[in-house]
C-alpha cells in the first residue's frame, strides 16, 4: 500500500513540476515578447526609459525624407506623427506599399541617443480598404500580405 | 468547488472582454492631423465647373471624402454617401466635398454616372497632391473639418449607415467649433 | 432576371420555421411523453437540410445565371468570371460563407438523426434540439443580419467581380474544409450535452461520436494546412505560419480536439476523466464558435476589421454567450453527479493513462498559450490606451518546448501498458529506441546541428520513429509466428484487426514528418537580401543563382515585371521567374509572386524587390529546408485518420467491456 501511495505521490509531484515549468515558460516568454506601439512624440518624451526595449513606431514617412544610399539596400527616412519626427534607418527590401507620405510601422530595438535602426518595416495599409463583405479567405489574404511585412 | 467558479469566471471574463471590444471602432484611427488646421487645397472640379477651395467652405462643417474610381470599397460606400447627401442637403452647417484622387477625370465621371451622382462637388487630384498633404493611405478615407477649418475626425474605410448620427452629429453639437 | 434567389430565400425562411420545430418538438415529446413528437423533430431535421440545400442552390443558380440584381452576386462575380469560380463564389463572401456554414450544420444534424436514431434513442431528442438551436442561431444571422438573398434596385449591368486575390484554387477549398472541421464538432458537442442532461455520462456518447470527432479533426487539419500552403505559395514572405489571430482561431480548437480524442481513450478503458472529456468537447466547440466570432465581429482590430459590422458582432456575441453559459453552467451543475462513478484512480506515473494525462496537459497549456497571446492585445487595447502586439517570438518560444514534450510522450505513450509498467517491459521496449535516440543526438552533433532544440527534436523524432516501428514489428512478428504468414500479409492482418490503433500510429508518423518540416524550415532557413546587376551571381546553400535579365509577362487580368534567374546545382540548371504583378482591376498595389523550386530536401524561394540604380534589382532569396515535408506529413496524417475511421464501433465497445 505504501508503495502504491508513493507512486501516486510521485505522479502528483511530476504533474506539479511539469505544470509549473510550463506556466513559467508561458509567462516569462510572454513578458519578453510584448511589443508596445508608440508614436514619435511619445518616444521623445520617454527616450531614456525605453532604452533597450523592443518597440514599434507608427506614423507617416515624411515626404521628401527618404534617402537611399546608392547601390545598397540602405535607406534612411523620417517617421512623423505631425508634431515630431524620428530618424529611422533600415537595410533590406522595403515592402511593396512603402511610399513617402504614407503610413508606416517600424519595429526594432530602441537605443537611447542613437538613430533608430529598424529590424522590420511595414507599410501600414493597402490602398483599397477591403470591400465590406470579405470572405474568410479574403481576410486571410489581406492579413497575410500585411503580416509578411509586419512580423 | 474552486474549479467551477474559476471556469465560469474565465468564460464570463472572456465574454465581457469581447463585449467591451465590440465598442472599439477599429475604423476610428487617430490621425496626426486630428485637431490641427486642415491643409488647405484648391483644385479643378470634377464637373468641369469653377475650381474648388476648401477654405471657401470655412464656417461650415465639411466632410472631406477621398475616393477614386479604382477603389472597390468606394462602390460599397457610395450608396451611403448618396443617402447622406439627400439627408443633409438642406442643412446650412454641413457640406460634403469629394476628392477624387489618383484618378482620371473620365474615370471619376464614369464612376458617378454608374453609381449615382450626388449633389455635392468633387475636386480632382490626379497626382495625389492633396492626398499626400492629408496623409491619406488609401481609399476611401474621410475627414470631418470643423467651421474653423480644423480636422476633428478621421475615418478610415467606408462610412457606414448611421455614421453621421452616431459619430458626426455628437461632435457637431457638443464641441461646437472648439477642439475638445 | 430569374426567380431563383426568391426560391432560395423562401426555402431558407421555411427552414427557419422547421428549425423551430426541430428544436421544440423533441423537447415537447419528452415533456409530454409522446415519442411520436420526437419523430417529428427528426423529420424536421431532414426537412431543414432539404430546404437549406434549395437555399444554397438558389444562390448558386443566381451566380451561374449572372443575376446581378442580387446584391451578393453583384458583389462577388462578374460576366468575365470563369465558371469554376462562379460556382464556388457562394462562399466568396461573408453572407454566402455563413450560409454554407449553416448548410453543413444542417447536413450533419440530418446525418446524426439518421444514423443514431435507433442506436441512441435516449440522447436523440436532446441532440435534435441542441443542433436545432445551433442551426436556428446561425440561420437568424444569415437571414436577418447578413442576407445573401437581397435584391439590388436598380440592378447593375455587371458585377464588381470576385476579389482577384480569391481567384485561386487553394482559396476555393480552404474555407469549406475549415468549416467542415468547425461544424463537425457540433455533433459530438450535442451528444455530450445530451449525456449531461440525461445523466448518461458513462461514455456511450464518446463511442457514438468517435467517428464524428475524427472526421471533424481531419477536416480541420486539412483546412489549416491548406491555409498554410497557400500562404507559402502566394504571399512571398518565405514562411507559412505567422501566429496571426485568424490562424490562431483555427489552431485552438485543433489543440483541444487533439487532447479530447486522446483522453477519451482513458475514459473508455478506465472510466476516468469524465468531467474533463465533457469540458474538452464543449471547449472545442466553443473555440470553433470563437473563431467565427473573431473573424466576423472584428473585435480584433487588424486589417480584417474593415470587414465588420457591429450588428453582426453583437448577435454572434449574444449567441456565444448563451451557448457558453448554458454548456459550462450545466457542466458545473452536473459535475458532482459525474463524480463517484469513476472506477479507480490514477496511481502510477508510468502507464498509458499518465501519458495521456500529460499529453492533455501539454495540449491544453498550448491552447491556453494561444488564447492568451490572441486575447491579450485585445484586452490591453480595450482596457487601456496603449496598443501592444504579441509577436511570433512568444508563440515560438512556448511552442517549441511543448512540441518537444509532446514528441517525448508520443515516443513512450503508445507502447506503455495500461495501469502500470513492469520494469522488465520498460527495459525491453525502450532500450533500443533509447539507444537510437542517443545515436541521433550524437549523429546530429557530428553533422553540425548546433541548435539544442534541433538536436533534441532530432533525437525525439528518432525515438518516436523507432518505438512505433518496433511496435509494428513486434506485432507483425507475433502474427507471423502464430499464423505462419508472410511479413506483409501478417502486417496487413495486424492493421486490419485494430485500425484505430494503427491509424493513430500512422497519424503520429505523419506528425513526425511535419515536425521534421517545422524544424528544418524554422531553424535552418537561410535568407538573403541583396542587389544583383544583370549577369551577377550569388550562392545560397549548394545553389548558384544568376540574375540574367528582366522581362515582362501578362495574362488577361494582370501585367508583371519578371526577373529571369538561372539556378544551378551541379549539373542541374533551372530557370526561375519571380514576378511583381499588378492586377488591372484597379488595385494599383503590386503583388509579389515568388518563384519556388521544390526538391524533397529543400525549397529554393526567390522574390524580387524594387529596381536599384539603372539596371540592378533587389532580391530576397530563401533556402527553406524540408518545407515540403510539412505538406506530405499532413497527407500521412489524413491517411491515418482515414484508417482509424474505418474502425467499426463494435471492437472498441468489446474492448471497453473487457477492460
Amino acid at each position: 500500500m505504501t508503495i502504491l501511495h508513493n507512486k501516486r505521490l510521485l505522479l502528483i509531484l511530476t504533474l506539479l513540476v511539469v505544470v509549473g515549468a510550463l506556466l513559467a515558460l508561458v509567462f516569462t516568454s510572454f513578458t519578453d515578447a510584448l511589443v508596445y506601439f508608440h508614436t514619435p512624440t511619445e518616444i521623445q518624451a520617454a527616450s531614456s526609459r525605453l532604452d533597450g526595449k523592443k518597440i514599434r513606431i507608427g506614423g507617416m514617412v515624411q515626404a521628401g525624407s527618404l534617402h537611399k544610399t546608392p547601390d545598397t539596400l540602405q535607406v534612411a527616412f523620417l517617421v512623423t506623427d505631425g508634431s515630431s519626427q524620428l530618424p529611422v534607418t533600415y537595410e533590406g527590401m522595403l515592402p511593396d506599399l512603402f511610399r513617402e507620405g504614407q503610413g508606416v510601422v517600424v519595429e526594432g530595438t530602441w537605443r537611447h541617443g542613437q538613430p533608430f535602426q529598424a529590424a522590420t518595416v511595414l507599410a501600414k495599409h493597402s490602398e483599397d480598404y477591403m470591400p465590406v463583405e470579405m470572405t474568410e479567405a479574403g481576410i486571410e489574404k489581406a492579413r497575410q500580405s500585411i503580416l509578411k511585412t509586419l512580423q | 468547488m474552486g474549479w467551477k467558479l474559476t471556469l465560469l469566471g474565465v468564460v464570463a471574463g472572456i465574454l465581457f472582454l469581447f463585449a467591451l471590444g465590440l465598442n472599439n471602432d477599429p475604423r476610428h484611427i487617430p490621425s496626426p492631423l486630428v485637431d490641427r488646421p486642415a491643409p488647405d487645397f484648391a483644385g479643378p472640379a470634377l464637373d468641369g465647373g469653377d475650381p474648388l477651395t476648401l477654405s471657401a467652405l470655412r464656417g461650415r462643417w465639411v466632410l472631406v471624402n477621398f475616393w477614386g474610381s479604382w477603389c472597390v470599397s468606394c462602390v460599397a460606400e457610395h450608396p451611403y454617401l448618396l443617402e447622406l447627401d439627400r439627408q443633409t442637403r438642406s442643412r446650412n452647417d454641413f457640406v460634403i466635398l469629394g476628392v477624387d484622387f489618383k484618378d482620371t477625370v473620365d474615370g471619376g465621371r464614369a464612376f458617378l454616372a454608374r453609381h449615382g451622382t450626388p449633389s455635392y462637388r468633387h475636386v480632382v487630384d490626379p497626382e495625389q497632391k492633396i492626398a499626400i498633404d492629408w496623409g491619406v493611405f488609401g481609399a476611401p478615407e474621410s475627414f470631418l473639418v470643423d467651421p474653423e477649418g480644423r480636422i476633428r475626425l478621421k475615418h478610415v474605410g467606408p462610412l457606414y449607415r448611421g455614421w453621421f448620427e452616431r459619430v458626426a452629429l455628437p461632435l457637431m453639437t457638443s464641441g461646437g467649433g472648439k477642439p475638445s | 432576371m430569374s426567380a431563383w434567389i426568391e426560391v432560395g430565400h423562401f426555402a431558407a425562411l421555411a427552414a427557419l420555421v422547421l428549425t423551430v420545430v426541430q428544436l421544440v418538438a423533441p423537447l415537447a415529446g419528452i415533456g409530454l411523453g409522446r415519442p411520436v413528437w420526437i419523430r417529428v423533430g427528426r423529420q424536421a431535421a431532414f426537412g431543414v437540410l432539404l430546404l437549406l440545400t434549395v437555399a444554397c442552390a438558389g444562390v448558386m443558380a443566381s451566380f451561374l445565371n449572372h443575376d446581378f440584381s442580387v446584391g451578393y452576386v453583384a458583389g462577388h462575380a462578374s460576366r468575365e468570371l470563369p465558371i469554376f469560380y462562379l460556382a464556388t463564389a457562394l462562399w466568396g463572401g461573408h453572407e454566402g460563407s455563413l450560409l454554407l456554414w449553416v448548410w453543413l450544420l444542417s447536413l450533419f444534424a440530418a446525418v446524426a438523426a439518421w444514423r443514431h436514431w435507433s442506436t441512441h434513442p435516449l440522447s436523440m431528442p436532446w441532440v435534435l434540439a441542441i443542433l436545432g438551436a445551433t442551426v436556428l442561431g446561425f440561420l437568424l444571422l444569415v437571414l436577418f443580419l447578413s442576407s445573401p438573398f437581397e435584391r439590388l434596385f436598380p440592378p447593375p449591368a455587371d458585377g464588381r467581380d470576385l476579389n482577384p486575390l480569391l481567384q485561386d484554387p487553394g482559396m476555393v477549398f480552404h474555407p469549406p474544409f475549415l468549416y467542415l472541421g468547425y461544424v463537425g464538432f457540433a455533433v459530438p458537442y450535442a451528444f455530450a450535452m445530451a449525456a449531461l442532461i440525461t445523466g448518461q455520462t458513462g461514455g456511450e456518447w464518446i463511442l457514438a461520436t468517435r467517428r464524428w470527432t475524427l472526421f471533424a479533426w481531419a477536416m480541420l487539419t486539412i483546412g489549416i494546412v491548406f491555409g498554410a500552403y497557400w500562404a507559402y505559395y502566394e504571399l512571398g514572405w518565405g514562411g507559412y505560419w505567422a501566429w496571426d489571430p485568424v490562424e490562431n482561431a483555427s489552431f485552438m480548437p485543433w489543440l483541444t480536439a487533439t487532447a479530447f480524442f486522446h483522453s477519451v481513450m482513458v475514459q473508455e478503458r478506465r472510466g476516468l476523466f469524465r468531467t474533463w472529456n465533457l469540458f474538452l468537447i464543449i471547449t472545442t466547440f466553443a473555440l470553433s464558435l470563437l473563431g467565427t466570432f473573431l473573424v466576423r465581429s472584428g473585435v480584433l482590430s487588424s486589417v480584417h476589421a474593415f470587414a465588420t459590422d457591429p450588428g453582426r458582432g453583437v448577435f454572434i456575441l449574444v449567441f456565444m454567450t448563451v451557448i457558453l453559459l448554458f454548456s459550462f453552467g450545466l457542466l458545473t451543475l452536473r459535475a458532482d453527479r459525474l463524480k463517484g462513478e469513476g472506477q479507480g484512480r490514477l496511481e502510477n506515473p508510468l502507464c498509458r493513462e499518465s501519458a495521456f494525462l500529460f499529453n492533455n496537459l501539454f495540449l491544453v497549456v498550448g491552447a491556453l498559450t494561444v488564447l492568451l497571446g490572441t486575447l491579450f492585445p485585445l484586452a490591453v487595447e480595450t482596457l487601456t490606451d496603449s496598443k501592444v502586439s504579441v509577436g511570433p517570438p512568444y508563440f515560438n518560444q512556448v511552442f517549441i518546448p511543448i512540441m518537444l514534450g509532446m514528441l517525448l510522450l508520443m515516443g513512450v505513450g503508445p507502447i506503455l501498458p495500461w495501469r502500470r509498467t513492469p520494469a522488465g517491459t520498460l527495459r525491453r521496449r525502450f532500450l533500443i529506441p533509447g539507444l537510437v535516440a542517443l545515436a541521433g543526438l550524437g549523429g546530429g552533433w557530428i553533422l553540425g546541428i548546433g541548435h539544442p532544440y534541433g538536436l533534441a527534436a532530432l533525437a525525439l523524432c528518432l525515438l518516436v520513429l523507432s518505438t512505433h516501428l518496433d511496435d509494428l514489428w513486434q506485432g507483425t512478428r507475433a502474427r507471423m509466428r502464430r499464423d505462419g504468414a508472410g511479413a506483409l500479409s501478417a502486417l496487413g492482418r495486424l492493421v486490419r484487426r485494430d485500425k484505430r490503433r494503427y491509424g493513430g500510429l500512422l497519424t503520429h508518423l505523419g506528425l513526425l514528418v511535419m515536425v521534421a518540416g517545422f524544424i528544418g524550415s524554422g531553424l535552418f532557413q537561410e535568407e538573403r537580401d541583396l542587389i544583383l546587376q544583370p549577369g551577377e551571381s550569388t550562392r545560397i546553400g549548394e545553389w548558384r543563382l544568376t540574375f540574367t535579365a528582366m522581362g515582362s509577362a501578362a495574362r488577361h487580368n494582370w501585367v508583371a515585371d519578371e526577373a529571369l534567374v538561372r539556378a544551378e546545382r551541379g549539373s542541374l540548371v533551372l530557370e526561375l521567374r519571380p514576378q511583381k504583378r499588378v492586377y488591372n482591376t484597379g488595385r494599383s498595389q503590386p503583388t509579389t509572386e515568388a518563384a519556388i523550386h521544390t526538391t524533397w530536401l529543400e525549397d529554393l524561394y526567390v522574390v524580387i524587390g524594387d529596381p536599384v540604380g539603372e539596371t540592378g534589382r533587389a532580391f530576397r532569396i530563401y533556402r527553406n529546408p524540408l518545407v515540403a515535408w510539412v505538406w506530405w506529413g499532413s497527407g500521412i496524417m489524413g491517411l491515418g485518420v482515414l484508417l482509424a475511421l474505418f474502425q467499426g464501433r463494435r471492437l472498441s465497445r468489446t474492448r471497453a467491456v473487457v477492460a
